[in-house]
């Protein structure tokens, strides 16, 4: 059974005929079926489907390639990569850049994001405003962004592609969408119970879909290269974001707003 | 665990094109403002949440809107002004608005439909919006209280879990809950469900639902999780175990979140707009109707901002055009 449904295939033919500029290659790690699994070695729960995704993809335009590796066999390889978990999608441009990758398969909503990737990289340019831009390649320390999602939420691809961006900005950084539903020991370990989910570099992390601006502020304060202004900027934000917080545990509100809320609407009713 | 997930591929891919006008918001406001906008020729889209979501489409009876003399629903009211901004060539999006990025030109609003594109942007999102009021729930939000379940409901496969509220969007989350949790209750300080009756029949039919009505929740319990939930009912009060809770419940602040303080808000958090143009302090971004705060709310005050905004954003469009052609 296909996965791409012909009506997407036809949109896909056309957009990659008319957006695509530079091949772009699909480096994907993928998981024989066994038949023995034990509690340390679980199964892989969608690499078979990511496999034909990743094919099927490769199908529609001449300009993207499928290259498929073994998670086991070859796994010198992937650990040369980082791969640490499969199924592992590396947007690559063919020549050396695998640092946009996505963790689990990119189904739902994450399925838009993987073809703008695929856009992005065959382009060869982002979408960041220059001051955005300016920020992120100036980071000279390694960075590890990863993106908690699951493939239902609507507020998840922009933060996916927000990281994806800063990576094809630098190549000091490495973003990873991870798919939380796939990895769940991942995804308790960073304390993942609502997405989307930022951690960078272990050290720092936020939820929600923030504008790049500010998403680039996090990265900053991760790598500790934040100016003194933007230091001042990201401790508002930060306060903003944890601080309403407070602000609401501290008014005591008498009850639940809706009652109040119906009182207003029925104001209409003259 | 084998979830239910299913592998629905969702392409929402624009073209890039952007628009003259993107509507946030399909209420009073925010419909008014693309028919204006709309009929001025400007190329205009509308993302509304829900058709019948928002103060007016909640209301049973409105019989004071100028030129509708008979008694109509506040749905059936918006149908008539969907259809008119339509027929001017308006395009109506059913999208939920999750980002915006004001700053770029042009300015990208976020959505469960995909990215849209506006060179101006018109924000009509109303004030329903709830401001955490439950003891306990500000301190365990995205610790398993969360105001998204077609995000965050596959974290709670397996356990019961709570969703709190009953109207039309509350009762069609709650299918996509029941498919992950194992028992879901429905609780509502309502003696009947408030949502459209289509709606609560849908809901009914689902099999691990609890209907816990005319009940409140008076507490969410838990440190690092959330661990459980106190309710009450007729002065009686029990304590529920349960992993996580989605609130769906309705208040009157302006909603906003999606800006990341993008456009200044007064004290109160309402958008502040300059009162001649309905323009925010972001040049380009105007506001109209509940979310700017109103002294009055009725649907026609609403409707006539909406009109304003559409105007003034079709002088912004023009003197940009005439500066770009001067510099030429």
């Amino acid at each position: 059974m296909a996965i791409l449904s012909e009506r997407d295939k036809r949109k896909l033919q056309e957009i990659f005929r008319s957006r695509l500029v530079k091949p772009v290659r699909l480096v994907l790690f993928t998981q024989e079926q066994r038949l023995v699994w034990t509690p340390w070695n679980q199964p892989c729960q969608f690499c078979r489907e990511t496999e034909q995704l990743v094919k099927e993809l490769s199908e529609v335009s001449p300009l993207i390639e499928a290259e498929i590796h073994d998670f086991d066999r070859e796994s010198e390889l992937a650990e040369q990569y980082g791969v640490d978990k499969v199924p592992a999608i590396i947007v690559s441009d063919g020549d050396g850049q695998m640092n946009i990758r996505f963790f689990g398969i990119p189904a739902g909503l994450e399925f838009t994001a993987l073809i703008e990737d695929i856009l992005m990289v065959s382009q060869g340019r982002t979408n960041l405003s220059e001051d955005v831009r300016a920020k992120i390649r100036a980071i000279d320390k390694p960075v590890h962004i990863q993106v908690f999602v699951t493939p239902t939420c609507p507020y998840c691809p922009r933060a996916v592609l927000t990281a994806h961006q800063f990576a094809m900005e630098n190549p000091n950084i490495v973003a990873d969408m991870v798919e939380a539903t796939e990895f769940p020991e991942l995804a308790e370990r960073y304390g993942v119970f609502a997405v989307p989910k930022v951690v960078i570099n272990d050290a720092v992390s936020f939820e929600g879909a923030l504008p790049e601006n500010l998403f680039a502020l996090y990265v900053l304060k991760a790598v500790d290269q934040l100016s003194g202004e933007e230091k001042r900027e990201f401790e508002e934000i930060d306060r903003q974001l944890r601080g309403m917080v407070d602000d609401w545990e501290h008014e005591h509100h008498h009850d639940h707003d809706e009652f109040e809320h119906e009182h207003h609407f029925h104001r209409y009713e003259h | 665990m084998v979830l239910p997930m299913n592998f629905d591929l969702r392409l929402e891919l624009s073209d890039g094109e952007p628009y003259d006008v993107v509507v946030i918001g399909g209420g009073p406001a925010g419909l008014t403002a693309a028919i204006y906008a709309a009929r001025a020729n400007l190329k205009t889209v509308v993302l509304d949440k829900h058709p019948k979501a928002g103060a007016l489409g909640m209301t049973q009876r409105i019989e004071n809107y100028p030129g509708i003399p008979e008694p109509i629903s506040g749905a059936e009211l918006l149908e008539i002004l969907r259809r008119q901004a339509i027929q001017f060539g308006a395009e109506y999006v059913q999208a939920q608005v999750t980002g915006a990025d004001l700053l770029k030109d042009p300015k990208e609003i976020f959505s469960s439909a995909g990215t849209f594109y506006g060179r101006t942007v018109i924000i009509a999102t109303g004030a329903m919006g709830h401001k955490p009021s439950i003891p306990g729930e500000a301190k365990l939000v995205g610790k398993g209280v969360s105001y998204c379940a077609v995000c965050d409901a596959p974290f709670f496969a397996g356990k019961n879990v709570a969703v709190i509220g009953d109207n039309d969007e509350a009762l069609e989350e709650l299918a996509f809950v029941s498919r992950f949790a194992k028992t879901v209750y429905l609780i509502s300080h309502h003696k009947e469900p408030k949502a459209s009756p289509e709606v609560v029949e849908r809901a009914r039919q689902l099999p691990n639902i609890v209907w816990l009505m005319n009940t409140r929740v008076v507490a969410i319990e838990g440190e690092e999780k959330v661990t459980g939930i106190v309710i009450e009912r007729e002065g009686v009060r029990e304590r529920l175990p349960v992993a996580g809770v989605f609130v769906y419940l309705l208040g009157t602040k302006p909603i906003t979140d999606f800006l990341n303080g993008q456009v200044e808000l007064t004290p109160q958090g309402c958008i502040k707009v300059d009162p001649e143009t309905k323009m925010t302090n972001v040049p380009g971004v105007f506001a109209v109707g509940d979310v700017t705060c109103k002294e009055i709310r009725q649907a026609v005050i609403a409707a006539a901002e909406g009109a304003i905004a559409a105007l003034e954003a079709d002088k912004f469009l023009r003197k940009r055009t005439k500066a770009r052609s001067d510099w030429a």
